[in-house]
């Protein structure tokens, strides 16, 4: 993005905000990079660099070696003789692997939970679930005279523990595969691919179906956007909570406004267009040159936009763009959340006839940049669709002039 | 250098850019230059405190991009008029250009009102009106070398912002204030007392009834005389006793004034072409004239203005400024105050309900004449502008307000009021 406007705004941020940003981005890079690590191939070359000529490995000894390096479980049919080599494997991986030092300390806690050791995905988890609760503590204790932001962390912060944390790894311990019952299609995009078809029970696929076109048209109809984004959806919950300090970083320029209405409605339209192209295949059922298409458009999607956009870029760049980066240029959720919101919901924000001194703490302190002031100015309510009604401009106005509210 | 405009604004607050956008909006092509000493871009008045607090940068307080001038075709000009010349529809700016306009709109605003006591011109007093006050009081009390003391004069709505922000660096504060509760000019007694908690909570030394005779000190202030007698050492002083219009400019030109600029109802002045809009102004009011010192009032008088001169131009029939339903709003740390209609203090046969809710930091007023409402006026809850205002046009009995008071609440959601207890209270009354 080369408008002046958009990079003044960025380097008007402090040294330390780049700092910060490039610890988030870093983290984020090792955490998917690190993947690159579980990947077969690794192992294999390690086993091929250690054994010595002449020495033969059958495909099966060889993979129970790469189970015990990668579970830390010693398989009973595993020789004696291979155990240097997986140690070797391990350390090996341990020494590439940064993440294993923070990841390692909470293998007993993952043993708890989940019966497994941890694994980087449950560090992920622990440490965003940590950030949401400590820092909603925090948050509410700043807002303490307002009930709705305390009432809306404490959702945030419930969801965040109980269902993005605690269930999924129960589930795991009891032997069943790991669900978020917080997220759905299409933000959780593979909750309606034709692989949660197999890989999900039934019961499962079938709520994460309803939550995606029935709940979210009717809870969008009477409470609007905000019932997901600012009570229940993780991305939400940790940039209202941990991400607070950086809320008034997000861009106000109409620019922003016009580029955030291009790319979040194309990632939508990619969302919906890889979803069709898969069950596409899935039906047609065989293995050609449209497959392999559609299954590189499934790896780069979550390449770029799950891992890439919403990751590195929505998160790292918190203390830069401030909390919401993905929410507003990216997620399809929000897209489709936000025409319902639009078009079909009793949601807006009302503004409160002249009393506007346009001061402007409430075009400021909004993590979507609307330039809400500009609505109160001339008196008009405000039906956005970016709108994710976290009720911070009600909370900073001055005079009163704001009030989130379901209109009957 | 010489430039010829259809219109010249002079002052760039709330009043001026109204008039500008609105002869802008009237008029596409005619052109506006806008000419203001204090800043180059329309700021908010009323966020100055919030970039004292840190809340704001002062760009935030900019309402309009910086763009949006560009696109509205209105150009701006940072520099004084020194003198304006109504026999040649010119006039001279500070950076020695000359402007000629066929219309004018005076828009000076107010600076604070000096306080009229020995000493007031040692350094270290000051008022608080604008981005020079601003600087000067970030001087004053920069977190490096905080004042011993600070002493605020005048217990009205600048007072208490003024209050919020010395408090907020935690600086020792004392507030004089001259009546006998805060702000009986807009605030009931039980209104005035809550306030008063609240000043106190936040750790400033509250002195009703009390002014100051002298300000003390060797080249700079040091300590403060009241009326009886008491002396607070102190290093800054902050006068809040209100403003005065600005008028310097216009009185040299020979323009009609009393304590503002006089305009008649089409915002225009005895010369015919040259207009005045806003804290500057004396408007016509009930037979007399009044000064209106309000951001809202300011900006319709601007937009009157900006029309009837566009009007003018166009070859139309000027339209006068109305007034509606009298509204304000303020915040006292961090209690809101919403007001609508007549509050005043009632006389005659007009009454007031006035309730504090037990046990929170909540009053509501109401006023009315021969049961039927006048006006409203809450501390610690918002009420719904719309319905207030329909029920003050509508002439809605208390009773009928009473009983649908959740209608007119504005506050956020999940916000308890104990509507119960007022209901019962105003039942027992009758
Ligand atoms: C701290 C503070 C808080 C306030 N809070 C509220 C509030 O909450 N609600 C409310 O309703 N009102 C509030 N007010 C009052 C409100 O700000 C004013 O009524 C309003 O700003 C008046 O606008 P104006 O355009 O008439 O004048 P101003 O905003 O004063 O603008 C006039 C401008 O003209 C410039 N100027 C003057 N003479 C010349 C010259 N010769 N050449 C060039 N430029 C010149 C001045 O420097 C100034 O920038 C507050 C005021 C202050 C100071
Ligand atoms: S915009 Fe998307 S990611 Fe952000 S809170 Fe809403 S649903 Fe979650
Ligand atoms: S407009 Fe208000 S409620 Fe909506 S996102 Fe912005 S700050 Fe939050
Ligand atoms: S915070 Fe309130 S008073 Fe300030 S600009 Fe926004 S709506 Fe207006």
């Amino acid at each position: 993005m080369g408008s002046p406007e958009i990079t003044k705004g960025i380097r008007a941020r402090g040294i330390l905000a780049w700092l910060l940003a490039g610890l988030l981005v870093s983290f984020y890079i090792l955490l998917y990079w690190d993947q690159e690590l579980d990947q077969q191939i690794i192992y294999d070359l390690i086993i091929d660099s250690q054994i010595k000529d002449g020495d033969v490995i059958s495909p099966e000894q060889r993979q129970l070696i790469k189970q015990a390096a990668l579970t830390w479980q010693r398989p009973t049919e595993l020789l004696e003789e291979y155990l240097p080599l997986v140690k070797k494997i391990q350390h090996s991986i341990t020494a590439q692997s940064l993440l294993n030092y923070l990841i390692r300390p909470l293998d007993g806690l993952a043993q708890m939970l989940r019966g497994q050791k941890a694994d980087k995905w449950f560090l992920y988890g622990f440490l965003y679930t940590a950030l949401v609760v400590l820092m909603g503590a925090r948050f509410i204790r700043k807002w303490k005279y307002e009930k709705y932001q305390k009432m809306r962390t404490l959702s945030v912060m419930v969801v965040q523990l109980m269902l993005a944390f605690l269930l999924p790894n129960l589930m795991v311990a009891a032997g069943s595969k790991e669900f978020y019952f917080s997220y759905f299609w299409p933000l959780k995009i593979e909750y309606f691919l034709p692989s949660a078809l197999s890989e999900l029970p039934r019961s499962l696929f079938l709520w994460g179906l309803m939550m995606s076109f029935v709940a979210v048209p009717v809870l969008t109809y009477f409470f609007g956007k905000r019932w997901y984004c600012s009570w229940v959806c993780g991305c939400g919950a940790l940039a209202n909570t941990a991400g607070d300090d950086f809320r008034h970083l997000s861009n106000k320029s109409t620019l922003a406004w016009q580029i955030e209405k291009i790319t979040i409605y194309t990632i939508l339209a990619l969302a919906v267009a890889m979803t069709i192209v898969l069950f596409i295949n899935h039906y047609r059922g065989v293995r050609d040159g449209f497959s392999d298409f559609a299954f590189a458009v499934q790896k780069w999607y979550f390449f770029f936009i799950s891992a890439g956009f919403a990751g590195v870029i929505g998160t790292g760049f918190y203390p830069l763009a401030g909390t919401r980066v993905w929410c507003r240029f990216g997620c399809p959720q929000a897209a489709i959340l936000g025409i319902l919101q639009v078009f079909l919901s009793r949601f807006r924000i009302t503004t409160n006839g002249g009393q506007c001194i346009s001061c402007g703490n409430c075009s400021t302190y909004c993590e979507m940049g609307i330039d809400v002031r500009s609505y109160a100015m001339r008196g008009v309510d405000i039906k956005r669709a970016s709108c994710v009604g976290c009720g911070i401009c009600q909370a900073v106005c001055p005079r009163g002039v704001l009030r989130l509210e379901n209109r009957w | 250098m010489s430039e010829t405009v259809d219109l010249l604004v002079i002052g760039n607050g709330i009043a001026g850019i109204s008039a500008a956008l609105e002869f802008r909006r009237l008029h596409p092509t005619g052109s506006v230059l806008v000419v203001s000493d204090e800043s180059s871009y329309f700021y908010s008045r009323p966020a100055l405190m919030y970039v004292y607090l840190r809340t704001l940068k002062l760009e935030h307080t900019y309402p309009y991009e910086k763009k949006f001038w560009r696109k509205q075709n209105i150009a701006l000009k940072q520099a004084k008029v020194i003198a304006l010349h109504p026999p040649q529809n010119s006039a001279t700016l500070s950076d020695g250009s000359t402007i000629h306009y066929r219309y004018c709109l005076l828009a000076t605003g107010a600076i604070g009102r000096e306080l009229n006591v020995p000493g007031y011109l040692l350094a270290g007093v000051q008022t608080f009106t604008n981005l020079n006050d601003l600087a000067k009081l970030e001087a004053a009390t920069h977190p490096k070398k905080l004042p011993r003391r600070a002493i605020i004069i005048g217990g009205g709505l600048i007072g208490i912002e003024v209050c919020e922000m010395l408090r907020s660096r935690h600086i020792p504060v004392t507030f004089l204030v001259r009546e006998p509760w805060y702000f009986p000019l807009a605030l009931s007694e039980t209104e005035g007392r809550l306030v008063e908690e609240e000043i106190r909570a936040h750790g400033a030394e509250l002195w009703l009834q009390s002014e100051a005779r002298e300000f003390q000190g060797s080249g700079k202030v040091e300590r403060v005389i009241t009326q009886d007698g008491r002396v607070i050492e102190a290093d800054l002083v902050v006068v809040t006793i209100g403003v005065t219009p600005r008028i310097d400019l216009a009185q040299r030109a020979a323009l009609a004034c009393e304590r503002g600029i006089l305009v008649n109802e089409y915002q225009q002045t005895a010369i015919e072409n040259i207009f005045a809009a806003g804290d500057c102004a004396e408007v016509p009011f009930a037979g007399s004239r009044r000064l209106e010192l309000l951001w809202y009032t300011g900006e319709r008088q601007g937009k009157t203005a900006g029309a009837n001169i566009a009007r003018l131009v166009k070859g139309e029939a000027m339209q006068p400024y109305t007034r509606d339903i009298w509204f304000n709003s303020a915040k006292f740390f961090t209690l809101d105050w919403h007001n609508y209609g007549d509050t005043n203090t009632p006389v005659g046969n007009k009454r007031e309900f006035v309730f504090r809710f037990p046990g929170e930091k909540k009053v509501l007023r109401l006023v009315y004449g021969e049961g039927k409402i006048l006006g409203f006026s809450s501390l610690g809850l918002r009420l719904r502008d719309k319905i207030c205002r329909n029920w003050i046009a509508e002439r809605r009995s208390v009773d009928y307000i009473i009983e649908h008071l959740k209608e007119a609440l504005f506050d956020p959601e999940f916000f308890k009021t104990n509507l119960k207890a007022l209901q019962t209270t105003w039942a027992a009354r009758r």
